[in-house]
């Protein structure tokens, strides 16, 4: 448990302000520097209040933030800038870089998206640097939380069982079947893994999104192979394995009630097993939308099978973690309002329930807790 | 008295802009005679970047919150929020650019004169002769 308090405002909360005295002004519409440039941006401000025990939630980047009991903390702020720059008509240069007190305490912004994109007519596209995975929309949405409903996001820290980013080529394919809009998107890759131990070999994705009025469904695959490495680089599993991942997501529209469901699995070797659903029913009353959001997320560990040392090798150093090789479960719970101030500006409030059931110390006793999340957010883009 | 005519101003014009019926439009050389709704949804919304002729189109909307809400409800059923929130997706995902926005009426029919894969929408009382209806919003 942690004592009351409230963190400081820090220099990006600073320079949240300023850009929202600087945005708010221009409306929805991007800075246009010439006809080439142009800057598009989000700001998200961020006030949790937990109260519990200590609770790990889902956040805006793909760094986790624990809060405290009691604490007012807003590391979940975050804001990014992107640039688009027209090389020719048919190339065109984007760079994303996102700050956030969660990825760096010196706000140092990271560069999350970076890539060249070509058009190679009929609405086929040919892409090529660094991308997020596309496995539900909230991977690659993450830090922008104007474009959901809710406080939150709905994807676990962990993103895509932990490979959240990846360098690699994509075709995107745009076409229309009847009264359906399609896009299909292909792509090969090195997917890079938010722990440094786990190296992937490659990464192959596919996914698909149908558009009906103001409906949609999204569907992604992905496969990768992966090693274990520890820390002198040497393989700690001795060869390759894969994963499987897959998530199927959509968005329906009944009148002024929207419904949001997902589900994503994740079948892996070495890193944990994970499964996880979400519903949300929502009612548009103008610009006032109130909701309700269910989340379910279970991640299965097991113990690692490791590879004998080479003769005359040092022992290893002990585990810094104990072992995990059960499951843990987490369940969450949360009705909001997300209020539209203007056309490109909203506040949301939610109260979340969550609650986990973890089995999966090794010798350890079976752990349940849960704690209620109290967030009021200030968000919009430009 | 002065202050409260000031006041409503904004609010009398928005209420106007409501009802206001647009013309999609494009400049007098576009080899395009006419579009049905659907392209007009999917040139509007990124679904495609060409025109029915296969070319590239370069699309452009007038920097007028009054005419998008009109806009975007009749050809997308979707609030100025929404809409908003759906170009969010696209932009920061890099899988769609919404189009570029132009002060005045007067240089958006300079812009479309100017290069025949332009398309955008005007009031349809400002789309004279100087530019070619391909579609009215109703």
């Amino acid at each position: 448990m942690g004592t009351r308090g409230f963190r400081r405002c820090t220099p990006a909360t600073g320079l949240l302000l300023a850009m929202l005295v600087w945005a708010l002004p221009t409306g929805s519409r991007a800075v246009e520097i010439s006809d080439r440039l142009s800057l598009h941006g989000f700001y998200t401000l961020d006030a949790s209040l937990a109260d519990g025990a200590d609770v790990h939630f889902q956040t805006n980047t793909s760094e986790p933030v624990v809060l405290e009991d009691g604490e007012l903390n807003f590391d979940n702020s975050v804001v990014g800038v992107q640039v688009d720059f027209t090389l020719t008509d048919s190339l065109r240069l984007t760079a994303q870089a996102v700050s956030s007190r969660q990825t760096d305490p010196n706000h140092s912004p990271t560069l999350e998206w970076a890539y060249l994109t070509y058009d190679l007519g009929r609405d086929l596209y040919l892409r090529g640097g660094r991308f997020k995975i596309p496995l539900l929309q909230g991977t690659e949405l993450r830090s922008v939380g104007y474009s959901r409903l809710w406080a939150r996001p709905v994807v676990p820290t962990s993103g895509a069982g932990g490979f959240n980013d990846y360098d690699g080529l994509e075709v995107i394919k745009r076409w229309r079947l009847g009264d359906y809009s399609l896009r299909f998107q292909g792509a090969y890759g090195i997917a890079d893994h938010h722990r440094d131990v786990i190296d992937s070999d490659d990464v192959k994705l596919i996914s698909t999104r149908i558009e009906r009025d103001q409906s949609w469904v999204n569907l992604a695959l992905l496969h990768t192979r992966y090693d274990v490495s520890r820390a002198d680089g040497t393989s700690l599993i001795g060869e390759d394995v894969e994963a499987l991942m897959g998530s199927v997501e959509g968005e329906l529209t009944f009148g002024d009630v929207v419904v949001n469901l997902g589900y994503s699995f994740n079948d892996a070797e070495i890193i944990p097993d994970e499964n996880m659903a979400y519903l949300s029913l929502g009612y548009r009353m103008n610009r006032l939308t109130p909701y309700l959001l269910y989340q379910n997320r279970s991640m299965t560990f097991e113990a690692l099978e490791r590879q004998p040392l080479p003769p005359g090798a040092p022992p290893p150093p002990p585990r810094l973690t104990p072992e995990r090789d059960g499951k843990l479960n987490t369940r969450g719970l949360a009705v909001g309002l997300r209020y539209d101030l203007g056309a490109s500006y909203a506040i949301k409030a939610q109260i979340e329930r969550q609650s986990n059931h973890d089995e999966s110390y090794v010798g350890q006793p079976v752990i349940d807790e849960s704690a209620t999340i109290y967030t009021l957010v200030f968000e919009g883009v430009f | 008295m002065r202050a409260l005519a000031l006041l409503l101003l904004p609010l009398l014009c928005l209420a106007g802009a409501s009802h206001a019926q647009l013309a999609v439009v494009a400049g007098k050389d576009s080899s395009i005679a006419q579009l049905d709704e659907r392209e007009v949804a999917d040139i509007f919304l990124a679904r495609t970047t060409r025109l029915p002729d296969g070319s590239r189109v370069k699309v452009f909307e007038l920097g007028n919150d009054a005419y998008r809400a009109v806009f975007y409800r009749e050809v997308a059923g979707k609030t100025l929020p929404q809409i908003n929130s759906y170009w969010t997706t696209l932009i920061f995902t890099g899988k769609g650019r919404p189009p570029r926005s132009i002060g005045e009426e007067r240089a958006l029919v300079d812009l479309l004169n100017s290069d025949p894969h332009a398309i955008g929408y005007l009031p349809l009382d400002q789309a004279n002769e100087s530019v070619k209806i391909l579609f009215i919003v109703y």
